[in-house]
């Protein structure tokens, strides 16, 4: 019973809260930016969990699980389904390097100031501590394209720049993932010699077995509800498979959202089901996070702070000193990269594979400091990223 | 064909992954996703097999349930279906809901005298027939079931009232498929959400009398008892009513994120009826009814709602599959004939009597039993509390009930759905003309 309670109140503020985020128009402008991309439902997932109105207690959490891993097999799978080999074609070489080199700078950046930091304040071991790290900086390389969508859609204006930060901030996600899937891959005990190539085939094989079971599945003679059914049924299937077989669901679904893009038609009844998830699975994706945080201490405040900064400022310096050097005909205007500040879901998304594959207390830190970067660059990215837009616009 | 084909590799992934990965505690939450997301899709693709034999899709889900469960090649335990029970308390509200959602005012108006006509005939005569069936089976000591004396007597009338009651999940799940609508759908689907309240409270009023007289611990007396349940009946009904004023206003201003508000509202229902102990599935009727009936677009309501609760219809049914228990069939199969064999014509009898005292259609009069045949949840829920409330004879009887529910679950929606096309209520039917 305790659990229905906890899905009544996670369902009532998504669907108030996807009503609400996306219709907040009547808000002055300097209050709207503070709360653009909804980062305020972590806020209430935080004040309906164990730190203050303890509505939910350990037991509820452990039961919403599944929509934990419904949540994760989700982003997977919509990162992937962007990666149309045609499509992807058609991207300039030099874009497609700006984007995952801007991406790796980062994270390798966030990697080095969070390896000495976790070492020093965090009870970790040897091998739990590249894992940490590699999940940290995964988490920091990312960008989310919702504030940059939401405002260029609002402000009407349309130029090569946002073109250009829609996609990275399309792709990079793509990079962390791969990071993730990788890195669990590689961090595992048995990983050496040959079986690591075994291991790291395995989420391929898995990916694009699961892929063309899905392939199979005659979606046009399906009903609408019967393909929510198998969209439902099919992500929680592979999220939870993957997690068996120690593969990050994350990548184990992008392996299969990539198949997917490349083998269904473009007409597909299976693309429109899964964009009309986005909003809901965006506001319950917060409110977990919000659920599952707890109170970072003095290490891992440190921590947030460093990677907040170091994040940004990897951006930043990369977008102006060293993109326009891999291909010079890119002419951003002054501070880019800092239109690059925004982390969204994707983010906690690689927070909660990490949490749902090793719970423990290091594992909850991890979560907690990644929710604070989070929240930090969804406050300060509106306003970045309209700072941008009106040095673009000169 | 392709769905066999799917289904088929869906099976041998499972299997491979159960194989490996023996290690993984059953309880671990991977599992609990993993085996979620099986029996959706396995359910669909099923229902979907099945659905080609002319069979309702939610037979498949059942089979499902049934193959892969427990009592099945046991790719899941009894404990995993436990599990996943949080899930049949937001599948009961979404069905009550859609339940009230089919309930039209002006057909209730026009069918009221007889869905109260054929709501009494049935709870007089199933439950006068099976009681006397049994009564002479248990006192003849044949199948040996409970004692003979007393006893017989009470587990007879245990077992006829029980008999009274109805699938309102398979109706609505059989209605909703064929997108049914006429007489026989709409008196059907009527007389089941209605009569289900007088099975409860007649049920009640039953132990308390059985416990009273075999000196058995009774905590209430059964006026008590039978006050208690018309309280909770109409404070059910004004909460439904109030609910479903709410969304009305609510639906009138906004009209976003249907699949969102359709689970929001179900698991709303849901913990305000465990909140203030009212019968979740009263009060959901009253709120589908409610909006059904006084919303200007009451029907885009009822489109929500089947979006909404499709998956977790597939889900409730695979996994009610997975708890018919099939041992209780095996052991107990010759009884539960008899009783599924006087349960249905005890059924058609009282039926089909009213039908022809109402002068109905030729149509009617043949077809209008067979909605009565399913049985589910309401008597499964009764079956346990026969176990609970009587120690020592009340195991055995419960198994009959759970093996004839076997049978009724798996007959009853068949008969329906054939019953449903050879009226022509079917919506496709009606589209064609």
């Amino acid at each position: 019973m305790l659990a229905i309670l906890g899905l009544v109140i996670i369902i009532t503020i998504g669907w108030l809260g996807s009503i609400y985020i996306f219709s907040k128009e009547k808000l002055p402008t300097s209050l709207r930016y503070l709360f653009f991309s909804g980062w305020e439902f972590i806020l209430i997932g935080i004040a309906m969990g164990p730190y203050a109105l303890d509505l939910f207690p350990l037991e509820i959490i452990l039961q919403l699980d599944p929509l934990v891993h419904l949540g994760l097999g989700w982003v997977g799978l919509f990162i992937g389904l962007q990666l149309k080999w045609k499509d992807l074609n058609r991207l300039h070489p030099e874009h497609f390097l700006v984007t995952t080199l801007q991406s790796v700078f980062t994270g390798l950046l966030v990697a080095m100031v969070s390896w000495p930091i976790l070492e020093h304040f965090f009870q970790i071991n040897e091998n739990t501590l590249p894992i940490a790290v590699t999940i940290l900086a995964a988490s920091a390389a990312l960008s989310s394209p919702t504030v940059v969508f939401l405002l260029s859609r609002e402000t009407g204006f349309k130029d090569e720049v946002i073109r250009l930060l829609q996609m990275i901030t399309n792709l990079d996600g793509v990079i962390s993932i791969l990071a993730v899937g990788i890195g669990f891959t590689l961090l595992r005990p048995e990983a050496a010699g040959i079986k690591v190539l075994i291991l790291i085939s395995q989420p391929l094989i898995v990916g694009c077995a699961l892929g063309y079971l899905f392939y199979l599945i005659p979606h046009k003679k399906l009903s609408e509800n019967e393909t929510l059914v198998v969209i439902i049924g099919f992500l929680l299937f592979s999220s939870g498979a993957g997690g068996m077989l120690q593969v990050s669901p994350l990548f184990l679904n992008m392996i299969i959202g990539i198949f997917l893009a490349n083998s269904l038609p473009k007409n597909d009844p299976f693309y429109a089901a899964i964009i009309n998830l986005e909003k809901p699975m965006y506001v319950v994706l917060l409110i977990i996070s919000g659920l599952l945080f707890t109170v970072p201490g003095k290490g891992a405040l440190l921590l947030a702070f460093a990677i907040i900064t170091v994040r940004l400022g990897a951006k930043f310096f990369f977008i102006s000193n060293i993109a326009p050097r891999i291909d010079p005909h890119l002419k951003f205007p002054p501070k880019t990269g800092l239109a690059l500040a925004s982390q969204g879901a994707m983010a906690l998304v690689v927070g909660l594979a990490f949490l749902s594959s090793n719970p423990g207390t290091l594992a909850k830190n991890i979560f907690s400091v990644i929710v604070v970067c989070v929240m930090a660059n969804e406050i300060i990215a509106p306003y970045l990223v309209s700072h941008v837009f009106k040095k673009a616009k000169q | 064909m392709k769905h066999l084909l799917a289904l088929i590799i869906l099976y041998l992934i499972m299997a491979s992954l159960t194989f490996f990965v023996g290690s993984l505690p059953a309880d671990s939450p991977l599992f609990t996703s993993t085996v979620l997301g099986f029996l959706m899709l396995a359910s669909l693709f099923l229902g979907k097999v099945v659905g080609k034999a002319g069979l309702p899709l939610i037979t498949g889900y059942l089979f499902c349930g049934m193959l892969f469960g427990p009592w099945g090649i046991e790719l899941f335990s009894t404990e995993d279906v436990k599990r996943l029970g949080f899930i049949n308390h937001l599948a009961l509200a979404l069905i009550a809901l859609s339940a009230g959602a089919e309930l039209k005012l002006g057909s209730i108006k026009k069918l009221l005298k007889k869905i109260i006509a054929i709501s009494v005939s049935q709870m007089t005569i199933i439950f006068a027939g099976v009681s006397t069936t049994f009564y002479f089976i248990f006192q003849s000591g044949r199948f040996d079931i409970v004692p003979q004396g007393d006893i017989a007597l009470y587990a007879a009338i245990i077992l006829g009232v029980i008999a009274t009651a109805n699938s309102p999940s398979s109706v609505v799940a059989i209605i909703g498929e064929l997108k049914a609508h006429g007489p026989v759908s709409q008196t059907v689907l009527s007389v089941s959400v209605i009569k289900d309240v007088f099975v409860i409270a007649l049920f009640a009023f039953v132990v308390s009398f059985i416990l009273s007289s075999s000196g058995g611990l009774v905590t209430v007396s059964a006026v008590e008892t039978f006050g208690a349940i018309i309280s909770e009946t109409l404070l059910s009904m004004l909460a439904g009513t109030v609910i479903g004023t709410l969304v009305i206003a609510y639906l009138k201003r906004f009209r976003k994120e249907q699949l969102l508000f359709i689970l929001g509202l179900a698991v709303v229902c849901s913990a305000i009826s465990a909140f203030l102990h009212l019968n979740e599935l009263l009060m959901c009727i009253m709120v589908g009814f409610i909006v059904r009936n006084f919303l200007e677009e009451g029907i885009a309501f009822e489109k929500w709602l089947e979006k909404g609760s499709t998956p977790i219809f597939v889900i409730f049914f695979s996994l009610a599959g997975a708890s018919l228990d099939l041992n209780a069939f095996m052991e107990m199969w010759p009884a539960a004939i008899i009783y599924f064999a006087v349960r249905l014509a005890t059924v058609w009898a009282s039926t089909s009597a009213v039908a022809a005292l109402c002068n109905e259609p030729e149509k009617i009069k043949k077809h209008l039993w067979s909605g009565f045949t399913p049985q589910a949840g309401v008597s499964l829920g009764l079956a346990t509390i026969v176990a609970e409330q009587f120690p020592g004879w009340g195991e055995g009887l419960v198994i009959l009930i759970m093996a004839t529910i076997v049978i009724n679950q798996i007959v009853g929606p068949i008969i329906f759905k054939f019953s449903l096309l050879a009226c022509g209520e079917d919506g496709k039917d009606d589209y064609n003309k």
